[in-house]
């Protein structure tokens, strides 16, 4: 076995036992859905806006993406929007939220920035469509639509800050990030 | 022209069309997004505090303030594994795990990536480091060795200062300090924003202090002048041109005279005179962000008094150093940072027999960070260095050694560091890490000096046959978040090895002395080991509190070839009984609105120290003797209170629970206490 094929040995059964304890975690609440959006999860996206090669300055409207048939992803919608109005991001643009339906995505504005509320795994293709004719930066906090290759950026905050670069979507759309940020960053 | 190789540099990107913005390392926001110090020590590569490759504490901005410290040594006192003494008010060494001594030279210390270091005696004066506390971000305290990375000397650990910056922050604010034993500071800073896109920021401060009160001076050691002062100014601009271009300058100069116990724990009244520069050139490009920097440094130190003898000597050592890098993602999972360095360094000064003395050096590196998995990843940097000296002049024809072979002397060795970072969990992180690192003799240990008995008895010279000392560590280190207790706990477990250990003129090894002629050369000594570890605990909770327990242990074993002369049997090197062997330190603080106090204990067991011949004149042929330090706790406070948005006050202490104390084999420590108002603007 050379060293390679050794380390990721290694390297996959460490992540198939955290992939058993998570699993566990999951069977022993149930209820814990894994893609519901936090206040951290957004001030922690938006901050990835900073970190463009071409930052947006001034007013930037901002598509909070949703499906307008699921009560999930309305109120995920609802409570992002919420945030980005009262609490306040850290970023030093001025972001002007707007929540969009996934059927109306199409022919929405190009926004140069969107947040991909949760309940929308089956449009994730969707959303990578749009990102890439309207060169978007999608962020999210459901991580597969990362590792799909769908969205540009995935946030996670609990228990730790994670963050997700999909170079296949943040390339196929042209959204550029610093090479400091990527190096710190899980590309995929 | 000494900054050639930038300028061309910053000319040829400049003229590069299609190259990005800037990209430049965004300290603050990094760290708010991801909610931990991020740092470029590691690697060179910007990473996360817990993603690198290398046993590394941070100390924060906030960390530094609630210390109450003045200096930065004092700061220092708290990271476990690190041994800080205090010689006089304002002459401190620092050690790493073990192996401290007068004038250290195991540690490299560095402003922004740049050397503070110096290398005729191979040391840190802490009174030249230009930087007011208040301008710095963070504190980077890697322990082992990162001579992959750095070069020479980072042995025993690095410790890299990094300023804010002058285009992302902001600091602005006035300060002025009062206190027992002389204590008169006043510092400002100012930073200027020219758009978006360019920043100045400059520092001066005027520091004095009394040095420790006559009582407390050894008879041997004193009489010596009392009043210590520094004074320093510092400029640190940045530019992020239209064309992508960055540019850094940084420049700072100033003056120091302190009391210090110098090298060999020679006790003595000095002088600094110093200026440094630099430029920094650095584009993203189609191959990787380059990076240029071209730096040089200028020292000029004067040993006033001390031996009947004032002034006696003085010493100038100019540094200039070249470096290029290229920092690239391959794919999604490789990281690899290619560099180049030259560095010229020369010295002169009555100290040193010759015209003309220094070495050049040449070094190549390469890092290479791997992500092997999401939870894993393998760093590998190797740096091979190049390093050949020169002499001009004349040496006393009683040395053992002619000109021609202080000339042209040299050696190629190859550092390393390799480092798996296992994240089983978002909570824990494993790192494994071999490194190799490469310790250098400094001016005073390879050239010859002026042969003068009624100075120094035996004469102590340098050797030019003098080879590095090689240290090896081997590290597994262990963290975990425990949110239970908003906390974080890491243990490191170590072995190091140092192989031909280096001593100074006079302080022993196989055939060093030349009795007939009463001379002592510098030498190699055989080797050393040391087995330890760190254990600590740091956490914070939502009500305002704060916490901090560590614990360091270091058991060095020496295997040390000491002068088998019968005239000289002992060496004065001791690694085993010259550190201490266990370190506690605790800090509790509180914050209630505009309201900080911090409480910090450190204790430490006994060990012994070196003090020069002075202490024990009768024993000519020893220049350095043992001096037993008992074991001893101290106490330093903060009370710090913001009178408004704009308007700090804070009590401070250092030693608050003894009056004296004696932490070395210079003078006795003294209690401290100091007010200090600061205005933010």
């Amino acid at each position: 076995m050379t060293s390679r094929s050794a380390l990721r040995t290694i390297a996959s059964r460490l992540r198939a036992s955290a992939a058993g304890l998570a699993l566990g975690v999951l069977v022993l609440e149930p209820g814990q859905g894994a893609c519901a959006t936090s206040l951290k999860d957004i001030q922690v996206g938006i901050r990835g806006v900073e970190f463009l090669t071409q930052p947006p300055r001034g007013q930037v409207p901002v598509a909070i993406i949703a499906d307008g048939r699921s009560k999930v992803s309305q109120q995920d919608a609802a409570a992002i929007m919420g945030w980005l109005v009262s609490v306040g991001h850290g970023a030093k643009v001025e972001l002007i939220p707007e929540v969009v339906d996934i059927a109306d995505l199409a022919s929405a504005q190009p926004y140069r920035v969107a947040i991909v509320a949760s309940g929308l795994e089956a449009s994730f293709a969707r959303i990578g469509d749009y990102a890439r004719a309207h060169g978007t930066l999608t962020i999210t906090a459901d991580l597969n639509c990362v590792r799909l290759g769908n969205c540009v950026l995935g946030v996670s905050t609990e228990p730790g800050v994670e963050v997700l670069l999909s170079r296949q979507a943040s390339q196929a759309a042209g959204v550029e990030f610093v090479r400091a940020f990527r190096m710190m960053v899980k590309e995929y | 022209m000494r900054f050639s190789l930038a300028i061309i540099g910053a000319a040829a990107l400049a003229m590069c069309p299609g190259m990005g913005r800037a990209q430049v390392m965004d300290y603050g926001g990094l760290e708010a997004m991801f909610g931990e110090p991020v740092t470029l020590s590691a690697t060179g590569s910007p990473q996360r505090a817990a993603d690198a490759p290398v046993n590394m504490e941070i100390i924060t901005a906030d960390d530094i303030r609630r210390s109450g410290a003045t200096a930065i040594p004092d700061i220092l006192r708290q990271v476990a594994g690190v041994d800080v003494r205090g010689y006089g008010i304002s002459d401190a060494d620092v050690g790493i795990r073990g192996y401290n001594s007068p004038n250290s030279p195991r540690v490299l210390v560095l402003l922004n990536g740049r050397q503070i270091y110096v290398d005729y005696f191979g040391y840190t004066a802490w009174a030249t480091v230009p930087v007011q506390l208040e301008e710095i971000r963070q504190i980077e305290v890697i322990k082992g060795p990162n001579s992959a990375l750095y070069g020479f000397n980072a042995v025993g650990g690095v410790i890299n200062i990094v300023t804010y910056d002058p285009i992302f922050d902001s600091v602005n604010s006035a300060t002025a300090r009062g206190g027992m034993r002389g204590e008169q500071q006043v510092s400002g800073i100012t930073t200027v924003h020219l758009g978006d896109h360019a920043g100045l920021r400059l520092s001066a401060a005027e520091h004095g202090r009394s040095e420790v009160t006559g009582s407390q001076m050894p008879a041997s050691i004193g009489p010596y002048p009392s009043q210590n002062f520094s004074r320093s100014v510092y400029g640190h601009g940045r530019a992020d041109l239209p064309s992508g271009v960055n540019l850094a300058v940084e420049a700072d100069a100033g003056e120091a005279k302190q009391f210090e116990m110098t090298i060999g724990g020679w006790p003595a009244w000095t002088s600094y005179a110093y200026d440094r520069e630099k430029l920094g050139v650095g584009s993203e490009s189609g191959i990787g962000y380059l990076d240029f920097n071209a730096y040089r440094n200028y020292m000029r130190y004067t040993y006033m008094a001390g031996y009947n003898c004032a002034p006696c000597t003085n010493i100038s050592n100019s540094l200039l150093v070249l470096q290029g890098s290229d920092l690239m993602k391959l794919g999604v999972d490789h990281t690899v940072r290619l560099g180049a360095e030259y560095r010229n360094n020369s010295a002169g000064g009555k100290i040193f027999r010759g015209e003309q003395l220094g070495f050049d050096l040449y070094a190549a590196d390469a890092m290479w960070t791997w992500q092997i998995d999401p939870m894993v990843a393998l760093t590998n940097s190797v740096r091979v260095d190049h390093m050949v000296t020169r002499f001009k002049g004349t040496v006393d024809p009683i040395l053992r050694y002619t000109p021609s072979q202080y000339d042209g002397q040299g050696f190629t060795e190859p550092s390393f560091n390799s480092a798996l970072v296992v994240k089983p969990t978002s909570q824990d992180t494993i790192r494994v890490s071999v490194a190799r690192g490469v310790q250098i003799p400094s001016y005073y240990q390879l050239f010859p000096q002026p042969v003068d008995t009624s100075f120094q008895t035996p004469s102590l010279q340098g050797n030019p046959q003098l080879k590095p000392a090689i240290i090896m560590n081997y590290e597994v280190d262990y963290t975990r978040d425990l949110p239970v207790v908003a906390s974080k706990a890491e243990i490191a477990l170590y072995r190091q090895t140092t192989r031909d250990h280096l001593a100074l003129p006079g302080d022993g090894g196989d055939g060093a002395l030349d009795a007939t002629n009463s001379i002592a050369y510098a030498a190699n000594i055989g080797s050393s080991s040391a087995v330890g570890g760190e254990l600590s605990l740091k956490g914070k909770d939502e009500t305002g509190w704060r916490w901090k327990a560590s614990y360091g242990v270091a058991f060095i074993s020496d295997r040390l070839v000491v002068n088998p002369d019968a005239a000289n049997p002992n060496s004065a090197v001791d690694n085993q009984r010259g550190a201490p062997r266990h370190m506690v330190n605790l800090a509790l603080g509180r914050t209630w609105g505009d309201f900080e106090a911090d409480l910090a204990a450190h204790w430490q067991s006994n060990y012994d120290d070196i003090i020069a011949m002075a202490a024990n004149p009768t024993q000519n042929q020893k220049p350095s003797v043992r001096v037993h330090i008992a074991d001893y706790t101290t106490l330093s406070a903060r009370l710090g209170y913001n009178v408004t948005e704009n308007l700090t006050t804070a009590l401070s202490g250092q030693q608050l629970n003894r009056a004296t104390l004696a932490e070395t084999g210079g003078p006795r420590a003294e209690r401290r206490l100091m007010g200090t108002v600061t205005v933010h603007y």
